[in-house]
């Protein structure tokens, strides 16, 4: 995101391009598809007019009919064939985008990581991989066959008028640019102001949501009365003010509408006195009022649809936007991760965010193999870029960070996060069993998954889950919504203890806990980082004096280094002095 | 359809705006009938005149022409203007209804609408809810008055035969068939609604988790995970896509065959001398505009079901029993207000241990408790009993010696006020969000409270003060910030003589926490103080209250 984001419409366009492979044939299928359908139309309009005018005029009975009969119903059945193509095409052309863009964009996560996709709203990240690929589909689904017929019938309308009634042709001719025109113009107003219209309903259904989860403190406080008046009088306001705007943007759709209406009314007074002076037969003047309409009807249709082309737009930009999210990305490397405890070493590491933030500066370490150091600092002083940078979240801007003597950048990267065992402050859960939050898709150190996990949850002091009726294959809920704030914990324990690697990270939890829960909770990560190198982000000073080494950082780099009784009174003291040294 | 009828019987505040809206547009369709038959009769009767060299009198179809053409054109502008009048006027109505009965069964009532998935649901089932009358009533209803008066028009002009055909294929390919289809696609319509999601959750957990997956190397099996269900979900949505297809396709059908068979059947009737050569023009054009007007119908049979959905959901939430109700003869506030609860327990439904298990609590008026227990014990429930947002199941409440359950709920929630765990701040000012609970609090008030609450200078800061927007859920505040605002709000509250604090220093740093703790016993004024803590330096205070 260094570099300046590219222009929208240009990222858009190179969207759409990479996107024709995924369609392939089926994009052209559709248009020829809509264009037959709309020659269907127009073709058995004017066997309509032509079976007409044999039964008034020519006295033609049931007899004489078959032959146009069967015109006719081949070109019902053309049309309906065609219809039912271009809506089936469309389908597995969008089908087909959706199911390559999200993919695409799975793999866009797995690139930009956790902490690069920090800076975007993760509203707005779930709305792009979901929202907006589902928002892509009606550019082929409805877009593009009204574009098509939007060209084809007019052209073929005016052809088949021309050749029949010169007159009538120019006339039409002469009202195309300006219904053109006036279709883009009423399109601009009336269908923008009325997504204005409901985009402020969809403000107003915000609004309505915030009294409704507010309402447990009103009612409460006795003040609900007021918060009821508050919902009618925001939606009779809003009402008011959008039909103020509504009705004048609704004006231009007349227009255009006196417009249409008035060219039809045209060619129906040259049609209908030059049928009264005889210089006209029925069959030639009804055809042109017959095909005066189908003149029309696709340009309101597409005006119609442009607020869809409109939204697909804003999606495909959306998606574009993640896409071309750059992210400084190094190459992975290619060697084996170590397996055994390992040494680490941050040499002059400079780690500078996206928006300019110097989060490390010139960050020395050394952590022996198999020692448990702890990290302090206030919020902000890097800690956590020191665990983004392990995770390989996040690269050095400049510096070096070793594994056993080698370089970090050349290590496989999915075996080396294999090797870590993270304890975040708050631990994620997917649907599935407590069992598979423990296993996490991992083949089982023993092989029998079930002798393992229960292993785990045993050494993570998980206990309560025995006393669940179904043991560790219960279901754990919507995000884990049925276990405590402890029992968290202790999941996420077990799910370290399942297959431990080298590598201990432990981001100590700031809140929700009980004081029992805590301490039996850092007495059996103590047990887990035995014999294997740990690093922990501690809170809490009570906490440090299991540790071997304590680091205090301070504005991206090392202040203070020492075994805990060294710098544990010093760092009480500050703490006295109102100056905390483990803020959050 | 029963939940269809308490719709509209909760429509009748607008009934006159739904009349006219609907009234315009069965007119504006008519209009367009009227210039269709019109024409084609007069360019019939124009060419037989022209073929007999006989003038005739245009001035009256052409005068009608001209009419029906205007009316067409401002009807449709009338049209789309009262559509959406009537769909305001409805809005303000269905919304301002729904939240009052919301109202009543708040506070315990919401609990699942704090997760964000059930809340957007709710949303949604509202917007659908508006709907209902510009999407399904307007249409199906003008289609049906349509179909019937073109029917008996062609039986009337053109004989039995032509009628009962125009009727079967109106009747069946324009109106029947698109119902037929979107209920043929109804089982897969919501399934794929609720895999729409199930995916959504999917990746929102994915991308929330996204840290977790990638270190233990389970996310490209969640990541393929996701695009199979999107393609099972595509499975679902080709359904509804072909359901769709085939009631427009099927329409069309319908529509050219009318055509087709009113020609040949009013060819019979011409060649008879029943069926004079305009008229035949004019009922097949009229026959078209007939099937014109149905096409609306597919739009809505589609969503229909949709919509039954929604206002089941609604209705049912709506509906539900309020959890606790008011004594019928309440007791008068007691004189003095010591607590004293015994053997609590309450339970949850589905879970085997109770939420509560035979809780004692005593405070005596004045008094300061400090609850410092384990997670999980049940503290946000017992904050719950002692304002009634819910009933125990067993053992009883009493202040001041009155059982909770004889006091009226509005004089219990005066006297016992609640600081939650989680407070929820409006999108709005920081004075509207304080007001929300204190509406009669001045300025002056208000700035006092913040002062108390240690918010002064962080307000004096900002540049807006008091009129401060504080953003959706508050999100332009830190969580030390919420939750000072939400003692300012009990501080307001000048009335209570009880005050619960549910976690009231969680999130926040030390000396903030003192400060907010020490504001807290600075401004009790000899009211109860009930605080549950896990925080030690709290509970340290329960020795010098």
């Amino acid at each position: 995101m260094t570099a300046p984001a590219p222009t929208i419409p240009s990222a858009r366009a190179a969207l759409l391009v990479s996107l024709a492979p995924v369609v392939g044939w089926r994009a052209a299928g559709v248009s020829v598809a809509a264009a037959v359908a709309g020659l269907a139309t127009v073709a058995f309009a004017a066997a309509i007019a032509h079976l007409v005018d044999a039964v008034i005029f020519h006295g033609a009975t049931v007899g004489d009919l078959a032959a146009p009969l069967g015109l006719l119903a081949g070109l019902a059945c053309l049309r309906a064939g065609a219809t039912w193509t271009f809506d089936h095409l469309g389908f597995e052309a969008a089908a087909r985008v959706r199911r390559h863009l999200l993919a695409r964009l799975l793999d866009r996560l797995r690139d930009l990581g956790p902490v690069r996709l920090a800076d975007r709203y993760p509203g707005t990240v779930v709305a792009t991989l979901t929202e907006a690929v589902d928002g892509v589909a009606p550019l082929w689904r409805s877009w593009q066959p009204a574009a098509t017929r939007a060209v084809v019938v007019p052209l073929a309308v005016l052809a088949v008028v021309a050749l029949a009634d010169r007159l009538a042709a120019v006339l039409l001719f002469i009202a195309l640019p300006l219904l053109v025109w006036l279709a883009v113009l009423a399109g601009r107003g009336a269908e923008e102001a009325s997504g204005r219209a409901w985009a402020s309903l969809a403000r107003l259904g915000g609004h309505l949501l915030d009294q409704i989860r507010g309402l447990p403190e009103t009612r409460l406080a006795g003040t609900a009365d007021r918060a009821i008046a508050a919902v009618a009088a925001s939606a009779t306001a809003y009402g008011r003010e959008t039909m103020a705007v509504l009705r004048l943007a609704f004006l231009s759709a007349l227009v255009l509408e006196f417009v249409a209406t008035g060219a039809i009314a045209g060619v129906a007074i040259a049609v209908g006195f030059r049928l009264m002076w005889g210089s006209l037969d029925f069959a030639t003047g009804f055809l042109v009022l017959m095909l005066a309409p189908e003149f029309f009807a696709p340009l309101r249709d597409i005006g119609v649809r442009r607020h869809a082309r409109i939204e697909a737009h804003a999606a495909l930009d959306a998606i574009a936007d993640l896409l071309a999210d750059a992210g400084d990305r190094a190459a992975d490397g290619s060697e084996p991760a170590p397996s055994g405890p390992l040494a680490l070493r941050f040499e002059g590491v400079r780690v500078v965010h996206s928006d300019g933030r110097v989060a490390l500066e010139g960050f020395d370490l050394d952590v022996a193999a198999g020692e448990h150091v702890a990290l302090v600092g206030r919020s902000g002083a890097g800690k956590s870029t020191v665990f983004a940078l392990l995770a390989g979240f996040l690269e050095p801007t400049a510096g070096r960070i070793l594994v056993d003597g080698r370089p970090l950048a050349a290590i496989d990267r999915r075996t080396w996060r294999a090797g870590l065992v993270h304890l975040p402050q708050t631990p994620a859960f997917f649907e599935g069993s407590i069992a598979d939050a423990v296993a996490m898709g991992r083949p089982p150190p023993s092989g029998d998954r079930a002798r393992d996990v229960a292993r785990a949850l045993a050494v993570a002091g998980a206990d309560f889950v025995e006393r669940l009726p179904a043991g560790a294959e219960t279901a754990l809920g919507e995000r884990g919504r049925d276990v405590s704030g402890g029992e968290a914990q202790r999941l996420a324990l077990a799910r370290a203890a399942y297959a431990p690697g080298p590598l201990v990270l432990f981001d100590e939890p700031t809140a929700h806990l009980d004081a029992e829960t805590e301490r039996r909770l850092v007495a059996a990560i103590a047990d887990l980082a035995r014999g294997r190198t740990a690093l922990t982000i501690a809170h809490r000073l009570d906490t440090l004096a299991t540790v071997d080494r304590v680091v205090v950082l301070e504005g991206g780099r090392v202040v203070a280094s020492g075994p805990p009784a060294e710098i544990l009174p010093r760092l009480r003291a500050d703490a006295m002095t109102g100056e905390e040294a483990h803020d959050g | 359809m029963g939940d269809l009828l308490r719709l509209v019987r909760l429509w009748r505040g607008a009934a006159p705006w739904l009349a006219l809206a609907f009234a315009v547009s069965l007119i504006t369709t008519l209009a367009d009938l009227a210039l269709m038959a019109t024409a084609g009769w007069f360019v019939t009767a124009m060419a037989a005149a022209g073929l007999a060299h006989a003038t005739m009198n245009y001035f009256t179809p052409s005068a009608i022409i001209r009419f029906s053409a205007i009316l067409r054109t401002g009807g449709r502008w009338a049209d789309r203007v009262l559509g959406h009048e009537a769909t305001f006027r409805l809005l303000a109505l269905t919304r301002t209804e729904l939240f009052r009965r919301l109202a009543a069964i708040a506070p315990a009532g919401l609990d699942e609408l704090r997760s964000a998935e059930v809340a957007g649901r709710l949303k949604l089932d509202v917007d659908r809810l508006e709907l209902v009358f510009l999407r399904l009533v307007v249409p199906l209803g003008v289609a049906a008055i349509v179909a019937v008066g073109v029917v008996v028009a062609v039986a009337l002009w053109a004989g039995a035969a032509p009628g009962i055909a125009v009727a079967a294929l109106l009747g069946l390919g324009g109106l029947a068939l698109p119902f037929l289809a979107a209920r043929a696609a109804a089982d897969a319509g919501r399934r794929e609604t609720a895999a729409a999601t199930v995916l959504r959750r999917g990746v929102s957990d994915h991308l929330d988790g996204l840290a977790t997956l990638l270190l233990t190397g389970d996310e490209r099996r969640r990541a393929a995970d996701l695009v199979a269900r999107l393609d099972a979900r595509l499975a679902d949505e080709r359904r509804v896509a072909r359901a769709d297809t085939l009631g427009r396709v099927g329409q069309g059908l319908a529509r050219d065959a009318a055509l087709g068979l009113f020609v040949v059947l009013a060819a019979v009737a011409l060649g008879r001398g029943d069926l004079a050569g305009p008229d035949l023009t004019a009922l097949l054009l009229v026959v078209a505009a007939a099937f014109e007007a149905t096409t609306p119908v597919a739009v809505a049979a589609a969503a229909l079901p949709g919509m039954l959905a929604a206002l089941r959901r609604l209705f049912a939430l709506a509906d539900r029993p309020p959890p606790v109700a008011d004594p019928p003869r309440p007791r008068p506030l007691p004189e003095r207000f010591d607590l004293d609860a015994r053997a609590l327990v309450v339970r949850r439904p589905g879970r085997s241990a109770p939420v509560l298990a035979g809780v004692d609590l005593h405070l005596p008026q004045g008094a300061v408790e400090v609850i410092s227990r384990p997670s999980g014990w049940g503290k946000s429930t017992l904050a719950d009993l002692l304002v009634r947002a819910r009933d125990p199941d067993e053992g009883e409440i009493r202040l001041g010696g009155v059982a909770l359950a004889d006091l009226a709920l509005a004089d219990l929630r005066r006297v016992v006020a609640v600081m939650p765990q989680r407070p929820h701040l409006f999108a709005a000012s920081i004075a509207e969000n304080l007001r929300a609970v204190a509406p009669g609090a001045s300025d002056a008030d208000l700035a006092a409270a913040l002062a108390d609450a240690g918010l002064a200078a962080t307000i004096a800061a900002m540049p807006a003060g008091l009129s401060t927007f504080v953003g959706p859920g508050g999100a332009k505040l830190s969580g030390g910030e919420i939750r000072r605002l939400a003692l300012a709000r009990l501080l307001l509250r000048a009335e209570a003589r009880v005050l619960v604090l549910d976690e009231p220093t969680e999130g926040l740093d030390a000396a903030t926490a003192r400060a907010v703790m020490d504001a807290v016993e600075r401004h009790r004024a000899g009211r109860s103080l009930l605080i549950f803590s896990h925080a030690a330096d709290v509970a340290r205070r329960r020795a010098d209250p």
